[in-house]
């Protein structure tokens, strides 16, 4: 009979252990007591108190990237459900699968402007992929159940779970058995306008000449990256990875490219802007991957295998299309496939470059920006360069933030388990890394977990410090200081004329910072303490944080400049020149 | 903004949703419209049952984008069916929509 007096909390926590959540993070408040109550006695859940409502939302985001399942946020009514938008605005344009469930007032003073009201299923309507207002407590496990599912389901996305006070006090009758939501089964076989398609796909392939694979998240998404590498391999076809689908496929792969777009490679770009066909898997076809839609791959027959029919054609429109979930879709392209990639088009491939920057090979002597025993600083090419080579060479996860230290990471990182690349890719949300690494890092504890950001980003955030070593969580943290916000600085000095507005930045001393809070922490500031102290902060039995000093002005090559063709990239022969050590 | 008026090239359409009277059901039809830029030019809406409504939309805008955007409508969860072509109301897939199907 005690279940029958279940409250609506009760019921709240019960749908997230069905639906095998053990971990979410959150930030309590008047509002959302009732549910609080409940689960500081429920063992099986381990909430996490993040330190803004914004790092629950990031944290998250970052659990389910990295572990392919629904992350889930708390957060009590008004300014704390507020303060979450960012956050799901954030994992709704990655197509990131999250339940944040907010507190509200009493529904018997909703709508009269009561402490700490505000309306938040109507102010993220365009950020969600859907919302529930609960308006009495026996409507809770259904909700609970159906929120998950249309989280996860189709192109995943962030789901609003908005529970009135009363509603968590109220009471709810238990749920014994399963919530059934009717309908969203698995089909066997492929609906014959999809069967169709997938064959027009396979006919475009064995009559292309110069073919290009584009791989996006979905691929990550859908658990098929192995499928793409069998059929990319089989067929020896050409493979591009965009910024959310770098660990789809890994770039020391011999058929990779690299990555497209506004600093993609050269390989990558004019690869596509020669391409009589491109096949896209699970991507959106973003602005800074084509440029000018108009310019884009103008001799190509363009297909694209994507989840949600209202995503095609929004900026590309596909030749042909082929709706369904990847992991039907593309293994029932791979037997249809004949033709092998003619040798003429690998040989016109190879004479593009693949790296962003020049490598050092063995008996060559380092790149003139890199003098040995040096004292100058590093430059964010060589920091974000030996930050990428520790995180493959130990199968680490990482999460970076926005602007030119996640365009160097993305160039230079070669390997990536699914899932182990972590950035905010469609909002560029400044201030995402260390929030969702703290989430990355909780959910798959099996892997070592990187942050990089820029002292811009870190600055938004880094108030998670105090969580990362509340929960003992062994983050390690480099931050690329060049005390700028770096990527507006690099368009105010190519499209500005140089004028430096408001892109200046004065930030504290990081590391004192960082042990303030308890973290270990160094300064790096010549380029050869580099290797070292990426080693000192891999080895540290917790987290670890490395400031480290960069350049200051160094822009990020090679570059579209906007509204150009991605043909008419930019190269540079080095990422920076060297500068004096003596900080940023 | 949700304009009234739609261009010279641009053609009329009426489309009818079957839509599930939930919290923001309405909001979050008439936010994909705003947000993707098609044209409304009436809108009315009419209790079908206890718990469903039917919502009439004229719109205008470019055929291409006013396709995109009817797909988008009809993967919202709390969209049920729409009218096809000859004005018959048929059931979205699941009743929730492409969007979420699995």
């Amino acid at each position: 009979m005690k279940d029958r007096c279940r409250s609506g909390a009760h019921a709240v926590c019960e749908g997230l252990r069905r639906e095998g959540v053990r971990t979410l993070f959150g930030h309590p408040g008047g509002a959302i007591l009732p549910l609080y109550d409940v689960l500081h006695q429920d063992p099986e859940l381990r909430h996490v108190l993040v330190r803004h409502e914004q790092a629950a939302a990031h944290a998250a985001d970052g659990y389910a990237r990295a572990t392919g399942k629904v992350g889930v946020c708390l957060a009590t009514s008004g300014p704390g459900a507020l303060n979450l938008i960012t956050g799901l605005a954030t994992a709704a344009m990655d197509s990131v699968p999250v339940v944040a469930i907010t507190g509200q007032v009493p529904t018997h003073v909703m709508g009269t402007d009561a402490f700490q009201e505000s309306d938040i299923l109507g102010m993220t309507i365009p950020i969600t992929k859907h919302g529930f207002l609960v308006s009495s407590a026996e409507e809770v496990p259904e909700v609970m159940a159906e929120a998950f599912r249309v989280a996860r389901t189709g192109r995943p996305g962030p789901v609003l779970v908005d529970l009135p006070k009363d509603v968590q006090t109220g009471r709810s009758l238990s749920n014994p058995h399963p919530v059934s939501i009717p309908g969203g089964a698995t089909p066997c076989d492929l609906p014959p306008q999809v069967e169709e398609a997938v064959a027009s796909v396979a006919r475009l392939l064995n009559e292309a000449e110069r073919p290009v694979l584009m791989v996006g998240r979905g691929v990550v998404l859908s658990d098929t990256a192995a499928v793409l590498r069998e059929l990319a391999e089989r067929h020896r076809l050409p493979v591009v990875t965009t910024l959310l689908g770098l660990d789809a496929f890994p770039r020391s792969h011999s058929l990779s490219l690299g990555m497209p777009g506004m600093h993609g490679s050269a390989r990558a770009n004019r690869a596509i802007q020669e391409a009589d066909v491109i096949v896209g898997l699970g991507l959106r076809f973003d602005d800074r991957v084509t440029g000018p839609v108009s310019s884009f791959a103008p001799s190509a027959r363009i297909a694209l295998f994507e989840v949600d029919p209202a995503a095609v054609g929004r900026t590309i429109q596909p030749h042909v299309s082929v709706l369904g979930d990847l992991a039907t879709t593309l293994p029932a392209l791979t037997p249809q496939l004949r033709a092998r990639v003619p040798e003429t088009w690998w040989r016109r491939l190879e004479g593009w470059s693949r790296d962003a920057a020049p490598r050092a090979t063995e008996g060559e002597a380092p790149p003139p920006w890199s003098p040995p025993g040096s004292t100058r600083l590093p430059t964010g090419r060589e920091a974000t360069r030996a930050l990428a080579g520790i995180i493959d060479e130990t199968g680490a996860q990482v999460a970076t933030d926005v602007g030119q230290h996640q365009m160097w990471i993305a160039q230079e990182l070669e390997e990536g388990a699914p899932g182990s690349h972590l950035t905010s890719g469609g909002l560029g949300t400044m201030g995402f890394a260390l929030p969702a690494a703290l989430g990355a890092a909780l959910g798959r504890p099996d892997r070592s977990t990187w942050v990089v950001a820029g002292d811009g980003g870190f600055q938004m955030t880094l108030q998670e410090l105090a969580t990362v070593v509340e929960m003992e969580v062994p983050l390690r943290i480099a931050v690329v200081n060049n005390g700028y916000l770096g990527m507006v600085r690099q368009w105010q000095e190519l499209f500005f004329e140089g004028r430096y507005s408001a892109s200046r930045l004065v930030g504290p001393d990081l590391a004192a910072l960082g042990r303030a809070y308890g973290i270990p922490s160094h300064t790096v500031t010549r380029a050869e303490e580099l290797a070292g102290a990426l080693r000192w902060a891999h080895a540290a039995p917790g987290p670890a944080l490395l400031d480290i000093r960069v350049a200051p002005e160094e822009n990020v090559y090679p570059m579209v400049p906007p509204g150009a063709s991605i043909g008419d990239l930019v190269e540079s022969p080095a990422g920076g020149q060297p500068v004096p050590a003596g900080g940023p | 903004m949700i304009r009234s008026s739609a261009g010279p090239e641009e053609r009329w359409e009426t489309w009818e949703l079957r839509v599930r009277d939930r919290p923001g059901a309405l909001e979050r039809v008439l936010s994909i419209l705003r947000r993707r830029l098609v044209h409304l030019e009436t809108l009315s809406m009419n209790r079908e049952g206890p718990d469903t409504l039917r919502i009439e939309l004229r719109v205008g805008g470019r055929p291409d984008l006013r396709d995109r955007v009817r797909q988008e409508l009809l993967g919202l969860v709390d969209v049920q069916g729409s009218t096809d072509g000859e004005g018959r109301m048929t059931p979205t897939a699941n009743g929730r929509g492409t969007y979420n199907s699995e």
